[in-house]
């Protein structure tokens, strides 16, 4: 009885604790249940364990014996993890400092052949240096076992994106236990990342100075007027 | 700041801006890949289910995955049903209709239901359809497949309801489209063959085709008058600013020649234009269909009556729009059009018509030249000092000039025995203007406006004339004494005046009750100099009194009208009005003071009853009167005798006609099938209508001539039915329109003191089909079936009787993405028209088409039309009691080498985040 208060006790400590200060990125493995790709992150543990600022969402990756998965909650700016860019997730075998000819997976891609494809139908991966693969863009529903699932959620306080990706270990070829590394790119509406000269000049923008526009609103087109992107390492969870 | 907002725009531009510059392939693909998945109610995969793919082409069998995917690779058909199973679940069935271009095809999650759950309806992904707004009919671009490279005018002719003619005329619901829109803001004027010959058919979101009451309407909400068709081309948000640029040239090494350039750019309001051509053609050469991507691209043709059998034309055409938004106050538009023209013609008819005393055959051929020249600046300034205060000024100048020659000989025979040869030659110059001030105010507190406008035109014709006829009388034992001759010098002058003041006040009571109160005083103001001088046999001037005349009349025009709408944005509308006309119109000559005093008063209702269901059907009932004044000449006291043979005789005792006009129309789309119709009757009853009576009386002189009365008579109406339905097939790959009216006219003549009553039937029927049959062969047959029958009571009028059938075929193959193969075939079935020459003939136009250049916007054709040299009918025009028949040039047969070069570029501009207003415009 002892033992599980005690553990009852640790674990609204802990999550207090991390409400107040969550890790940027993950540093836990977590042995994936089961999950189902469909956009609904009930399968995931309540909270997410990384907050990343610099792409502003929640975001956690688990894998099983088959498979790795990514889960990403965005409530700040979530039209950036869907904006033009879409979010990129690169994955390495080795520590890299460039992106350069890593294989890489996004979703969603919103536009198709400069056509604009409306919310409900983001149906198709856009899929780069991954062998054996020659398309670019492929159907969420594909041989390869690759499974993209999103939700939009409106919410008292806005929009929330949800996003799910299942990705075969031996499609990218990681063996069970192995490190990998990865890159999570948001592009947003940017054709490029923005010179370090015009980086300083809307991180010095005072958004006062323009009464007309919400100041969320500057915040959010500079965010989604600009790449962000991080990288982090993954340590694949043996099976308990 | 604002830089600094742009420089965010900029960058939010950048990716989209990057991913649309490519190239957007649209050809049909033989094989495409299908994918989904099947889910139960708890959206689990399911899997082992049994997916079976079923189309026209091929069926295909596979088995989920452990995620319930399902991958069908290499489908030849992009229009398939999924049949999707597995034990204990109730199989599911779904038909899918997809655009044949896409190389994957994902679909929608299949959801199974154990057998213990209902099934539900089956949902077929559709179009959205057209929707019937009030006063807008609005289609969506994405309903219709195109084509690579295609125009507004290939997307339009694919819409329901709406056709497109070969010389660009646009017809909604059988009425013409006048005007054209480009985001809510006049497309360079209204242009509207431009814009849907220039006009890609990718850059366009939605069509909207509205009916448009005026700028008074539309800043009151008042409707009065009737209303014109309205194109207004919404584009897609990242496509809104366009620069366009064109050349064309096109010959055939002899007497058919072009070439023509325009630059363009439209922003919104800013829009800049420039363009000229020269053209060059021989005379009366019938339309025909424009075949190719070059001709149906070329925007204005010079276009010959079809009743000149020989000739030239030759024209040189420009204008300059410049358009600009100055602030968010003030808008303007300029327009400026020259056109010089010169065209030499001549022409040859016969004609039958049927009097009492027997019938006059007539032949006639004439030869014409004329010189024409016109120029015109119109104006338009929009300025909106606040939010509740509008203020539109709209001025027109123009000059025109007409030099003409003529000279004819008109042979009768029958109840008339006379050659009479006509020498005439004109100078006419018309400057004239229109001005008009519109101003408008919202007062805030009780949601009502007011809204006036002063309109003044003014236009001067100023005529000099030459007219010799001679009269050659062949009847029986005649002799030299009765030929005569008449040879007059014309100086006409006239005045044509109209300055008006209209005011509408619209006030609302509560939230649905609407109340239009409009009045207006109309003052027309037309004189007439008419000085004539004879110069007889021995070369003498005298000056003609009976045939000068030098009138002037004025009528002031009072109307009052008080409407009401309730509209409740429920199922129905209704409007009803009543408008009272006060009419008085005096006068003079030089010699004569105030010999007409006419004063009218005239109570005319109407009523319009709206009935609709969630925007896909419309039931529209309306009712209104109008009251149709003599015109001077029908009411002058005082013989026009300036033709001898053809006397009229005004009548002062004329009543105002009243015309009753109910009229219903239906409109209704189904989503489900695809199927769309339009249906609409409208009556016209006319009492008191003015009617001419002719008499003709055995001149000892002249021999028989005519005397033209007018007389009030009842008895007149006319009824008209049109309807249209389209149904597609197949993921829009065919359908099928059928298109008919009926029209029935009752009109009543005198004639030699006896009633006469002509009943004209007329029957069209057409149907078209539009099939993409394989993704290399576009084709669109149709036929078209006319009916006319004329008859008269009066014995000796003889029957008219008249069927046209045309078959006609029109298509395109693709040999590859470049090279193009177009044709038009037709073959038409004329009966009752008599005349001599091909009267059935089979038209057969085709051209072969090379783009070029690295952007493909080059083109090279080579172009021949009517190879079987049959387009000369005889066309027939029917007159109050007979017709006339010309035809055409027979040399109809002709080669033509074309090239054009047109790049183009869309953007979003600065438009890009903008919010938008239904019509497409954007808001700053």
């Amino acid at each position: 009885m002892k033992l599980n208060f005690f553990i009852l006790f640790s674990i609204l400590f802990a999550t207090s604790l991390y409400a107040q200060k969550v890790p940027n990125t993950q540093s836990q493995s977590i042995w994936a249940g089961k999950i189902k790709i469909d956009g609904k992150l009930d399968d995931w543990s309540k909270e997410l364990p990384a907050y990343n600022k610099e792409n502003n969402l929640w975001y956690s990756l688990a894998n099983d014996d088959k498979f790795l998965y990514l889960a990403v909650k965005k409530d700040k700016f979530p039209t950036k993890a869907y904006a033009a860019g879409g979010i990129k997730l690169f994955i390495s075998l080795k520590e890299v400092k460039s992106t350069n000819e890593l294989p890489a997976i996004t979703f969603p891609v919103p536009f198709v052949n400069g056509k604009a494809v409306p919310k409900d139908e983001w149906n198709e991966i856009d899929l780069r240096n991954i062998k054996s693969v020659t398309d670019t863009l492929i159907s969420i529903y594909n041989a390869m076992g690759i499974q993209a699932g999103y939700k939009l959620e409106e919410t008292d306080k806005g929009t929330m994106y949800f996003y799910e990706l299942a990705v075969p270990l031996k499609l990218l070829g990681i063996n069970p236990g192995q490190m990998i590394f990865y890159n999570m790119l948001l592009r947003g509406n940017a054709k490029k990342q923005l010179t370090p000269a015009q980086a300083a000049m809307f991180a010095s923008f005072d958004p006062n100075l323009n009464p007309h526009v919400r100041k969320e609103d500057i915040a959010r087109m500079i965010d989604s007027g600009n790449w962000s992107e991080f990288w982090a390492s993954y340590k694949l969870a043996s099976k308990p | 700041m604002k830089k600094i907002i742009c420089a965010f725009l900029y960058l939010l531009l950048g990716y989209t801006l990057y991913a649309q510059n490519k190239p957007v392939v649209t050809v049909p693909l033989a094989v495409r890949e299908v994918s989904g998945i099947v889910r139960d109610s708890v959206a689990g995969g399911v899997e082992g289910a049994i997916v079976r793919l079923a189309s026209s082409k091929d069926t295909l069998l596979t088995q989920t995955n452990e995620f319930g995917v399902f991958i069908f690779k290499e489908v030849k058909s992009a229009e398939f049903i999924i049949t999707a199973g597995r034990i204990g679940f109730l199989r599911k069935s779904q038909k899918y209709l997809y655009n044949d271009t896409k190389a994957r095809l994902i679909l929608k999650p299949i959801i199974l239901r154990t057998e213990s759950e209902l099934l539900k309806e089956v949902t077929i992904k559709g179009k959205v359809g057209p929707k019937y707004l009030t006063d807008t009919v609005e289609f969506w671009a994405d309903d219709y497949i195109i084509r690579d490279y295609a125009k507004l005018e290939d997307l339009l002719r694919k819409m329901e309801g709406i056709s497109v003619d070969k010389d660009g005329t646009v017809m909604h619901q059988g009425q013409e489209v006048k005007r054209a829109k480009f985001n809510g803001i006049n497309y360079f004027g209204g242009d509207i063959k431009s814009a849907i010959k220039e006009l890609p058919a990718n850059i366009v979101e939605r069509i909207q085709i509205i009916d448009d009451y005026g700028d008074q309407a539309r800043a009151t909400g008042v409707k009065t008058g009737e209303s014109t068709k309205v194109l207004n081309v919404v584009s897609k948000a990242d496509k809104s600013v366009g620069t366009m640029y064109s050349i064309t040239a096109e010959s055939n090494f002899d007497n058919r020649n072009y070439v023509g350039g325009s630059a363009r750019h439209i922003d919104g309001y800013d829009q800049k234009g420039v363009n000229i051509s020269i053209d060059q053609i021989p005379a009366g050469i019938n339309m025909n269909a424009a075949v190719g991507t070059i001709s149906g691209a070329r925007r204005n043709y010079l276009q010959s009556s079809s009743s000149a059998d020989g000739g030239k034309l030759s024209d040189l055409n420009g204008g300059l729009t410049y358009s600009k938004r100055i602030n968010d106050k003030l808008t303007f538009e300029s327009n400026y059009t020259f056109k010089k023209s010169k065209t030499n013609t001549s022409r040859s008819s016969l004609s039958e018509e049927y009097y009492n005393d027997g019938q006059v055959n007539g032949s006639r051929s004439s030869s014409n030249d004329n010189q024409v020249q016109s120029h015109r600046f119109n104006g338009v300034l929009d300025y909106s000092p606040s939010k509740f205060d509008k203020l539109k000024i709209n001025a027109d100048l123009g000059y025109n000039e007409n030099k003409s020659l003529s000279g004819s000989q008109f042979l009768q025979t029958g109840a008339i025995n006379l050659i009479q040869q006509t020498d005439n030659s004109g100078i006419t110059k018309t400057p004239n203007y229109r001005a008009a001030v519109l101003y408008t105010h919202y007062f805030k507190k009780a949601g009502s406006n007011i809204s006036m406008t002063v309109n003044s035109t003014s236009k001067k014709e100023e005529e000099e004339r030459d007219d010799l006829n001679t009269f050659y009388n062949n009847t029986a034992g005649d002799n030299a004494d009765r030929d005569y001759e008449l040879h007059n010098l014309r100086t006409i002058s006239r005045l044509n005046s109209n300055n008006s003041f209209q005011a509408v006040y619209s006030h609302p009571f509560g939230k649905y009750l609407k109340m239009g109160l409009t009045g207006s005083v109309t003052y027309l103001d037309f004189s007439n100099k008419q000085l004539v001088n004879s110069i007889d046999q021995n070369g003498q001037i005298n000056k003609v009194d009976s045939l000068s005349r030098v009138f002037n009349y004025q009528t002031i025009e009072t109307p009052l009208i008080i409407s009401f709408n309730y509209n409740k944005n429920t199922w129905y509308e209704v409007s009803v009005g009543l408008k009272t006309m006060g009419n008085y119109m005096r006068g003079s000559f030089k010699t004569l003071k105030n010999v007409i005093q006419r004063d009218a008063l005239n109570v005319m209702p109407n009523f319009t009853l709206f009935l609709r269901s969630s925007r896909k059907a419309e039931l529209r009932i309306s009712y209104n009167a109008s009251v149709q004044q003599p015109s001077f000449e029908q009411i002058l006291p005082i013989p026009d005798v300036i033709d001898p043979l053809n006397t009229r005789f005004g009548n002062t005792d004329l009543k105002s006609s009243f015309t009753h006009r109910p009229s219903i129309t239906y409109n209704v789309y189904s989503a489900a099938s695809g199927l769309n119709l339009q249906i609409a009757f409208a009556a016209g009853f006319t009492n008191d209508k003015v009617i001419n009576s002719q008499i003709l009386i055995n001149d000892p002189k002249l021999g028989i001539r005519r005397e033209t009365h007018f007389i009030n008579s009842d008895g007149d109406y006319n009824l008209t039915s049109f309807y249209n339905i389209v149904k597609p097939f197949t993921n829009a790959r065919y359908s099928v329109s059928l298109d008919g009216s009926v029209n029935y006219v009752n009109a009543i003549s005198m004639n030699n003191g006896l009633q006469n009553v002509g009943k004209t039937f007329i029957a069209i029927q057409d149907i078209n089909l539009n099939a993409t049959p394989v993704h290399w062969l576009e084709i669109n047959p149709g036929l078209k079936f006319r009916l006319n029958r004329t008859a008269f009571t009066l014995p000796g009028f003889s029957e008219i009787n008249s069927t046209v059938t045309e078959f006609n075929t029109n298509g395109k193959l693709y040999f590859s993405k470049l090279w193009v193969f177009g044709f038009d075939a037709g073959k038409s079935l004329v009966r009752g028209l008599t005349a001599s020459g091909a009267q059935n003939p089979f038209i057969v136009n085709m051209n072969i088409e090379k783009r070029m250049f690295k952007q493909k916007n080059g083109m090279l054709s080579l172009l021949l039309m009517d190879a079987l040299k049959q387009n000369n009918l005889v066309s027939r025009n029917l007159t109050t009691n007979g017709f006339v028949d010309s035809r055409s040039n027979t040399n109809s047969r002709y080669f033509l080498l074309q090239f054009s070069w047109s790049p183009q570029s869309w953007s979003a501009g600065s438009n890009a985040g903008k919010a938008r207003s239904r019509d497409g415009m954007f808001i700053n």
